[in-house]
């Protein structure tokens, strides 16, 4: 580093009086919402939210200064560091376990489901270091922060979907003339990557729980208690962070999780739950400088049921809990007079379409990718499909075909983009609107060439396959597609739901015999040494006459 | 034929060539052995400040459960004795503990009685799943990483830090599988330590390591103040402890259980010393033959205290609130210097010495050869070789 | 293989022989010149496939300046410090320079590296440019500082004054205490400042702190004073659950903290002292505010249960804590202005403790803040520092290339040595001139020799053993070798034999 000396005088006293003064003003909400399943599991969903009033994300022009020193007392300052570190101005990050099962759940509270590890970003584009540089710092420091191997996001797997992922807070401007003059855009990009072979154990879990106020110590944190989670049908954390336009910086850390009372051992065919009975835990202590702290349990629709404790209030169906000022310990606790029956069929309209994707064939060259997406509705929808695929499945894009009902109509895709694969480099993006007539089943299907890897690129148990990250699909409305300010690309269109993702898919590529390459030489080297001799002696060979007597 | 006595000659150059090179050698390797012996003798007593771990578990697979809570036996024992989590590099392979095999998600047990939880619910694992390389464990060791990688997965450690390296996995003589798809052998080892040593990375080093043939694992190494142990002897395997049957795979290796086993009697503040630990290494009990190598390290083993190496203990200063002097009253409850001894060889260890195999360094000369002039030696005789193959031919008929 | 050594038969076929078959020496390929010439075609391809096969497999490993580098041990920096005596006569001074030299000579190790000199108040003016410290007696209020100028009352003896010149010029004592304490050199640190509530679910919680102003009033002019040896960022937090990890000792009426207890009082596997995402090292300020269930805790000095006056200490190398028992808190939580301001106090004294501001000598009087004599000292320090330990590394770049012959060396090593070296050289060329430019080529050399040894791409390959190499390779170019060379030592022969023969025919009549 060859800082020099004599501009550390003015720039200590720059940094002096860029001292932020204002927003001490932080404010700290948490929540657990539960929810009990048509199939008789409870979906737990707890959220942690800090806002930073005043604050706004660092303009990557300020990347070469030193930053305004960071003063939090709730706001997380491992976290504040690496976003002012690496310029960011909305992040998200899911680590996920399990399939979320949407004709029998729903809609998850948190609609970042995909399983295995995703992590998107909005970043300013402009600045001294350029976005990609400032993402794989983003992920190297999420990687340490979490003891994730989010390091392995690197650009053969990164692609660039806006439409998809739009910003869910505000981009800043930052409009007008800086330091020497030129104006800045705001101009803003998205970075999307996901790892959908990542784990997610306690070693996840006990960084995330530090970046709350109270910890696992006191308040809701305390019922996440890893041996439980980690054994739930599904179970997810999530960390948001958005810039709301006239607040400030919102983090919001979430939990998700599915958990199953009918395969607690003392269910007996039950399906009772309560926070012991979930975690191992009860709420003991409530935090101190939680402004709200709530439980919300949404009451079943069916007539007989007991809820204990009282709940502070029961209004539309949710019964609150506030656990500032109810009795400690706080077990809530849902019991049901009867056994447990299972529902013949589920309510086929709990999302407004469902989604299923398969890959076909049984030859390890090539193969059949096909969604099938089913509209539920009684109008039609569009929806957004978005594929970001590794360059290990290359799409022959030109057998995409679609049937609406087992009816070839080609009509039913529109607006495609599509970024193809650089082999080794770049994972391939499609985008395409599908129309889904009413209560149709759409079907998509394209061919698929699988890649013959390279020796050194398959992983250390390369038998098992490559997973494959889960298609996303958001619906939108056509008829306005309106492009986002700051948002680059176009044919952006506004969803108008949650995003929907598929399953992640297993593909089998071909595997050589990792002893091979010292067979081979050693074969190679003994037939060469063999014939090498014969060839020799054939050119050089001298013929002579030799008299034999007789 | 001018040949015959010309390659003739080649051979007796050669030959004497070689004698004198190996005699070259020998005193070079004398040169170098009192030269290492010298300039650690400036040295003092234990004068460490800080505590480094890494702990390494290089196998895969929900078989190798064992191996997982090896690493995680020696992690939870070193975080109880005092090394922060900041300060611990744990590297694993696999998942173990929230695999969907383990039918007690988020915990992983050294003992069918299931108690304790090494996994616990505060545990950092740096560098998991495919980032386990020889790689980046070099990587680490040396610290030259790409300036983009966090410093929770650096080895941070400085010239007044004691190191504890343990790695456990599937290994063989002179090598130890990665992953099983990849090796790093006891050179690289002792090359990456010469590296840590030249860059002032550690005061004293301590190398336990628990696979089969584990001591030819540390045969290799030649940087002072290294002290080493391994789990059995070439051409030995090392076995594991015992099964659990709900978990239906072995769950602890022997080395490591009773390492473990001894180490629940220490605390923070105790002063047993490494020798009653190497003491307590029952051959019979392991079914393989422990070893120690001590001769790189210059304080006697009955000097060294376990928590040199396993704990993380700091010193503190009381300072006044007066802040216009500051009469710091150093309260340093452990650690005096140590009386200096000047050992240059490996004592026999006492008692039990017929359970444990030292690997004292012969005098024999040609076991002091090192790699280079090794190398020299071959160069000459495969040349002395080849020239008499083609003296032969050429002198016949 | 029946030796083919041919009777010398002319081209012609024996008459003995059918007509149909001909001579063996007559077909184009056994021509003794198309023979030779693919014997010396597979010598060529083998002769030209070498250089190939070397440039392939070796490894980039470009020459380092070793010599230079050795070179550099033998000479070591000498920073030379002017002192100004004024007023008295020479034969004064030369009892001040005797006691002087009777100071350097009892305690080298402490004076390696300065060379002070001491000059009349008619030779003033000759000193070079470099900072010149004078020492008056004009003091009539006791020994004090002022800048660079040291005041002494009349009539001082020599020997005090050499002992506080020696005090303020090298306060640091080759102690292991000074050595342990004082934190590695760095260009850049963080200072986290923490405040940790070891309980807040039990009451009485401390949610904010008025940090802004104290830092202003005691952080920031260190800082600044030092802002030309370090950089500063400086980053704040609040924690409200740090447990301890032992129990306190009850006492009557206040809990105590045993000095065995606050070896492991740091319970880093609970709190969240943030490693920052950079790389750059964190000394860390922590003020502890115990549970209310247990206040007061005190630090007690002995296991008897001593109070300790105190209840601040520091951790060397790492930072520093301070133990608060508030005793009001404002319904918002605010800790009272008053006692963050003792507590930064104290933050300020262990600050500069930590990055080795020496203590004034006892009964100077100096201004407030620190001085310029103690950050020269700082500097001088510093920049010893910085030059041995940037030899020390150069040395061991060559010395570990040398012995790991697997080991690449890139072009950006080798440049980074050669910065570094040129870094060192002008050190040596500023150090009698000025000492901030000496230490800010020192902070260079070290900073490039350090980026030249961590250089990720000087991995060694992997260990791969010859003899693997040589038991692949041996069936595959033994057997392919011995043929040509026999091959070609039979042709020469033949060749030779050839031309003796002809000679001896043309001889002959």
């Amino acid at each position: 580093m060859r800082a020099s000396r004599c501009l550390i005088w003015p720039l200590s006293l720059l940094h002096i009086c860029l001292t932020v003064i204002a927003t001490s003003y932080e404010q700290f909400d948490e929540d657990l919402v539960l929810t009990p399943l048509p199939d008789g599991k409870v979906s737990a969903a707890f959220t942690f939210t800090t806002l930073l009033y005043g604050a706004a994300p660092r303009d990557p022009h300020t990347l070469n200064s030193p930053d305004e020193s960071q003063h939090y007392t709730l706001f997380p300052l491992a976290l504040g560091q690496l976003l002012r570190e690496h310029a960011v101005t909305e992040l998200h990050l899911a680590l996920n376990a399990g399939n979320w099962n949407y004709a029998r759940w729903g809609s998850p509270p948190d609609p970042a489901v995909g399983t295995g590890g995703e992590l998107w970003a909005w970043m300013g584009t402009e600045g001294p270091t350029s976005i990609d540089a400032r993402w794989r710092g983003l992920r190297n420091s999420l990687a340490g922060l979490f003891c994730a191997s989010l390091g392995a996001l690197d650009a053969v797997r990164t692609t660039a979907p806006a439409a998809a992922f739009p910003p869910e807070g505000a981009l800043p401007s930052w409009r007008g003339a800086h330091d020497n003059g030129t104006t800045t855009s705001g101009a803003h990009e998205i970075r999307h990557a996901s790892l959908p072979a990542e784990h997610v154990c306690t070693e996840n879990l006990t960084p995330f729980l530090k970046l709350l106020p109270c910890k696992a110590q006191s308040g809701l944190a305390a019922l996440l208690n890893p041996h439980r989670l980690f054994g739930a049908d599904w179970h997810g954390l999530g960390v948001h962070v958005r810039w709301v336009a006239d607040a400030g910086v919102e983090v919001r850390l979430s939990f998700q999780g599915v958990f199953d009372p009918l395969r607690a051992p003392g269910a007996r065919g039950k399906s009772d739950w309560s926070l012991h009975s979930l975690f191992d835990r009860t709420v003991s202590r409530s935090c101190p400088v939680a402004t709200t702290s709530a439980i919300r349990v949404a009451l079943p629709n069916s007539d007989s049921y007991s809820l204990v404790p009282e709940p502070a209030s029961a209004a539309g169906g949710v019964a609150v809990y506030d656990v500032h000022t109810a009795a400690k310990p706080l077990n809530v606790a849902l019991s049901y007079p009867n056994t447990f029956n299972y529902p013949s069929s589920y309510a086929s309209n709990s999302t407004p379409f469902s989604v299923k994707r398969t890959l076909t064939g049984t030859s390890q060259a090539w193969g059949r990718l096909s969604v099938r997406i089913t509209n539920h509705r009684s109008e039609e929808m569009h929806v957004l499909y978005l594929e970001t695929m590794p360059w290990l499945l290359q799409f022959h894009l030109h057998t995409l075909t679609a049937r609406v009902d087992g009816v070839l109509d080609d009509t039913a895709i529109s607006h495609l983009t599509y970024t193809p694969a650089i082999a080794h480099a770049r994972p391939t993006m499609l985008q395409a609107v599908v129309r889904l007539p009413p209560r149709a089943t759409v079907q998509l299907s394209m061919d698929v060439a699988k890649a013959f890897l390279r020796y050194t690129e398959h992983p250390p148990d390369a038998q098992r396959g490559w997973d494959l990250p889960p298609a996303v699909l958001v619906p939108v409305n056509v008829s306005s597609p309106l492009g986002q300010t700051g948002v680059r690309g176009a044919g952006a269109f506004v969803p108008t739901g949650p995003r929907v993702y598929t399953s992640t898919l297993l593909v089998d590529l071909a595997t050589p015999d990792f002893s091979m390459p010292y067979n081979v030489i050693i074969f190679t080297c003994t037939l060469v040494a063999g014939i090498f001799g014969t060839v020799f002696n054939t050119l050089t060979r001298r013929w002579v006459i030799v008299r034999v007597k007789a | 034929m001018l040949l015959a006595p010309i390659f003739q000659l080649l051979l007796w150059l050669s030959s004497w060539a070689w004698v004198s090179t190996a005699s070259a050698v020998y005193e070079d390797a004398a040169r170098g052995f009192f030269e290492r012996h010298a300039s650690s003798a400036g040295g003092s007593g234990s004068t460490h400040t800080n505590n480094w771990a890494v702990l390494v578990c290089s196998s895969r697979y929900w078989f190798n459960y064992r191996h997982m809570a090896n690493a995680l036996g020696m992690y939870r024992t070193v975080k109880r004795l005092g090394i922060p989590d900041s300060n611990i590099i744990l590297m694993l392979a696999d998942d173990a503990s929230c695999n969907s095999r383990n039918k007690f998600p988020g915990s992983v047990y050294a003992n069918p009685a299931r108690q304790p939880d090494l996994y616990g619910d505060n545990i950092e694992v740096d560098y998991r799943g495919y980032e386990v390389t020889v790689e980046n464990f070099i990587r680490v060791l040396t610290g030259r990483m790409d300036p983009s990688v966090p410093r929770s997965k650096r080895l941070l450690s400085d010239e007044r830090s004691n190191v504890f390296v343990y790695m456990t996995g599937h290994g063989g003589n002179e090598f130890l599988k990665f992953q099983d798809n990849e090796e790093i052998s006891a050179f690289d080892i002792a090359d990456a330590f010469e590296q840590m040593y030249q860059k002032r990375r550690y005061n004293e080093l301590l190398f336990m390591i628990d696979t089969c043939q584990a001591n030819t694992m540390y045969s290799k190494l030649y940087s002072p103040h290294i002290l080493a142990a391994g789990s059995s002897n070439l051409g030995e395997s090392s076995y594991s402890h015992v099964n659990d049957n709900d978990i239906g795979v072995a769950v602890i290796d022997a080395f490591t259980h009773y390492v473990l086993e001894f180490m629940e009697k220490i605390n923070k503040t105790s002063q047993v010393s490494m020798q009653e630990l190497f003491n307590s290494f029952d051959a019979t009990k392991l079914h393989s033959t422990p070893g120690v190598r001590s001769d790189l390290f210059k304080r006697p083993l009955d000097k060294a205290r376990i928590t040199d190496f396993f704990g993380g203990v700091a010193q503190v200063e009381i300072i006044s609130l007066d802040s216009a002097t500051i009469s710091p009253e150093a309260t340093s409850p452990t650690n005096d210097t140590e009386p200096l001894q000047l050992r240059p060889n490996v004592m026999p260890l006492a008692a039990k010495a017929q359970n444990m195999s030292d690997t004292v360094t012969t005098q024999t000369w040609l076991a002091q050869l090192n790699g280079k002039e090794w190398k020299t030696v071959r160069a000459w005789v495969s040349l002395a070789i080849i020239g008499a193959l083609a003296s032969w031919v050429a002198s016949r008929k | 293989m029946p030796s083919t050594s041919s009777s010398s038969s002319p081209s012609t076929p024996s008459p003995d022989l059918p007509a149909t078959l001909h001579d063996p020496k007559s077909p184009f390929y056994q021509q003794v010149s198309l023979r030779r010439a693919i014997i010396a075609s597979y010598w060529t391809i083998i002769l030209l496939a070498v250089p190939l096969w070397w440039y392939t497999t070796s490894i980039e490993r470009l020459a380092l300046p070793s010599g230079r580098v050795q070179q550099l041990a033998q000479h070591s920096l000498e920073l030379p410090v002017s002192i100004c005596v004024e007023g008295p006569r020479i034969p004064f001074i030369d009892k001040i320079q005797v006691q002087l030299s009777k100071q350097i000579s009892q305690d080298p190790q402490r004076w390696k590296g300065i060379a002070p000199r001491l000059f009349g108040s008619t030779d003033c003016e000759k000193s070079s440019g470099n900072k010149v410290y004078s020492v008056k007696f004009t003091s009539t209020t006791g020994t004090s500082i002022h800048h660079r100028q040291l005041h002494f009352p009349p009539n001082t003896a020599p020997s005090t004054i050499v002992e506080v010149l020696s005090s303020l010029l090298v306060p640091y004592s080759s102690s292991r205490d000074s050595k342990h304490r004082i934190v590695q050199y760095a260009p850049h640190y963080r200072l986290a400042f923490s405040l940790l509530n070891e309980d807040a679910a039990a009451g009485d919680v401390v949610k904010d702190w008025n940090i802004q102003a104290e830092l202003r009033n005691y952080i920031n002019p260190i800082t600044r004073r030092l802002g030309a040896l370090h950089n500063f960022t400086v980053e704040s937090q609040v924690q409200f659950h740090a447990p301890l990890a032992f129990p306190p000792r009850p006492l009557d009426h206040s809990w105590g903290i045993t000095p065995a207890d606050l070896t492991v009082f740091v319970n880093s596997a609970e709190w969240t002292l943030s490693s920052s995402s950079s790389n750059d090292p964190v000394l860390h300020f922590i003020l502890f505010i115990p549970s209310a269930e247990r206040r007061p805790l005190v630090i007690l000095t002995d296991t008897e249960g001593t109070v300790s006056p105190s209840s601040a200490f520091l951790v060397p190398q790492w930072g520093g804590i301070v133990i608060h028992n508030p005793t009001s808190i404002s319904s918002s939580g605010t800790l009272p202005d008053h006692d963050v301001s003792t507590v930064f106090a104290a933050f300020a004294t262990q600050f500069q403790s930590l990055l080795g501001v020496a203590a004034l000598p006892r009964g100077v009087h100096a201004p407030e803040g620190l001085s310029a004599w103690q950050l020269d000292a700082l500097t001088r320090r510093r920049t010893l520092e910085n030059a041995q330990g940037s030899q020390d590394t150069l040395a061991s770049i060559v010395k570990l290339v040398d012995q790991i012959e697997n080991m690449p060396v890139g072009a950006d090593v080798r440049d980074d040595v050669e910065d570094a070296l040129a870094a060192l050289q002008d050190m040596r060329d500023a150090a009698p001139v000025s000492l901030a430019q000496a230490f800010a080529r020192s902070a260079t050399a070290l900073g490039l020799a350090s980026r030249a040894f961590f250089n990720p791409g000087m991995l060694a390959l992997l260990y791969f053993p010859a003899e693997h190499t040589y038991a692949v390779y041996t069936p595959l170019f033994a057997s392919a070798l011995i043929p040509l060379v026999v091959a070609a030592l039979r042709e020469f022969m033949a060749w030779k034999r050839e031309r003796r023969e002809a000679a001896l025919m043309k001889a002959a009549p």
